[in-house]
């Protein structure tokens, strides 16, 4: 009699321990705006480079903790120019001309990755503004881009603007007309969140 | 409460109109800085004067006349300000160097206000902040906004730190917070050979041990600057990137 108890009770304490397994899976996954029932979610994000500089700092950190904390999400990482890392990465890095045959999320990280970004088949892609790189008279600078292809990399259909302040935010609305998501640091849970239950859809 | 040791260097030039708002900027931020240490570089007009009146420096005698102090330390506000009055011909970079030997065993953290700027309240509460919470930021810029001559005023969006971007030519804007431990480990020191690139040569040094974290907002009023002598400015960044990034300086 005692085994049988002892047994139903192994068995309780085994399901509970299941059932905290998935809540906790349930919540990290949610925190990216997932949940179980979805499929592997792939997103890649386009970098200039991967040397020293704020943006590489504070996304490939981001994305690392994304891979180490979150499963179901499959990172990849596209730079235009290779060079040995600043911060390593802990998902698989290509080329951009790789990029062409990427069916998934893009994060682009400067109006000319976003340009790049567009070329490829990606649904949807995700534009974060480290700079206000428009044709406001001050931040004039566009890397030999015409204003019809900067206006493209904010306002294509496929792209949804983030930016790293809320100050931003009222200079494109002004400059052209889009409303952005402001997002500080390349927090790219908080952009997921955004993106992906669309991309769901 | 943060156990940083803050000293902010206000560089003043000329600057009798504008140097009270400098100080009082500084005195009025959210978190005070412990020390702030004026720096006149040989100014000809009345700002060294201003300057004494304003913390209640005494004359001194010296060779039987009655002179200013070339050195003097008072509390303005509750803030102990030390002003060091440097000779005309002084470079900015011998003014940063002197001002900060009186300083360098008790600061951790360096401010900068170039003359007749003026720091937002909160500038260096966010800054530290930024310090504290990325061991691997050395500083902390800012956007910040330009008051023209005729009354106007707009804001100057400053770029994220890349270090291919600041290769390509300096930062254009020397008011920052700076980890003293990033300026031992990178080996900054302000070369007093230098007239217009030191922080350029600051930052060169600072970027190949750390980031420097550009915060999005503004924090920070300056005046409009002259056009300097453009071919001489670009000789000089030039000469201070050649010599940063070979290691021969």
């Amino acid at each position: 009699m005692a085994g049988k108890n002892a047994k139903a009770k192994a068995q309780r304490m085994k399901q509970k321990a299941a059932a905290c397994r998935k809540n906790d899976a349930q919540e990290v996954l949610a925190r990216v705006g997932l949940d179980l029932t979805d499929d592997l979610v792939g997103i890649g994000v386009v970098f200039e480079h991967l040397g020293p500089a704020q943006a590489v700092f504070f996304g490939v950190n981001a994305i690392n903790e994304l891979c180490k904390t979150v499963v179901g999400v499959d990172m990849a990482l596209f730079v235009e120019q290779q060079m040995r890392p600043s911060v390593v990465p802990s998902c698989p890095v290509f080329g951009v001309e790789q990029m062409a045959s990427w069916n998934k999320l893009l994060i682009a990280t400067s109006t000319a990755t976003c340009l790049a970004a567009l070329e490829t088949q990606a649904p949807v892609v995700a534009h974060y503004v480290l700079y206000p790189d428009t044709g406001v008279p001050d931040v004039v600078e566009r890397n030999g881009l015409s204003i019809d292809e900067v206006r493209r990399a904010f306002c294509d259909p496929r792209v949804r603007v983030f930016v790293r302040a809320k100050d931003y935010v009222a200079l494109l609305r002004d400059e052209f007309g889009i409303e952005a998501h402001p997002v500080p640091d390349f927090r790219i849970a908080e952009m997921l969140k955004v993106v992906l239950p669309e991309l769901r859809r | 409460m943060d156990f940083e040791t803050v000293t902010v260097i206000a560089l003043a030039h000329n600057g009798e109109r504008c140097i009270r708002r400098t100080v009082d900027s500084l005195v009025g931020q959210t978190r005070r800085p412990n020390r702030i240490v004026v720096a006149d570089m040989g100014s000809s007009d009345n700002t060294y004067p201003v300057l004494c009146d304003m913390l209640g420096l005494e004359l001194i005698e010296h060779e039987g006349k009655r002179a200013l102090p070339p050195k003097g330390e008072a509390a303005y506000h509750g803030v102990p300000v030390t002003t060091l009055r440097m000779p005309p011909q002084a470079t900015p970079g011998q003014c940063l160097r002197a001002a900060m030997e009186i300083v360098w065993a008790e600061t951790t953290i360096f401010g900068f206000v170039s003359a007749g700027a003026v720091y937002h309240p909160e500038r260096i509460e966010k800054s530290i902040a930024v310090l504290q919470s990325n061991p691997i930021v050395v500083a902390v810029v800012s956007d910040f906004t330009i008051e023209h001559t005729d009354g106007g005023e707009h804001r100057k969006y400053g770029r994220p730190f890349d270090w291919f971007r600041l290769l390509g030519g300096p930062m254009h804007d020397s008011n920052c917070l700076v980890r003293k431990a990033a300026m031992e480990q990178s080996r900054a020191t302000f070369d007093p050979q230098l007239h217009h690139a030191v922080f350029y040569e600051l930052f060169l040094r600072l970027a190949r041990v750390g980031i420097i974290y550009h915060l999005p907002e503004v924090l920070h009023v300056r005046p409009e600057q002259k056009v300097k002598d453009t071919e001489a400015v670009r000789q000089e960044v030039i000469r201070v990137r050649d010599a940063v990034v070979q290691g021969v300086a």
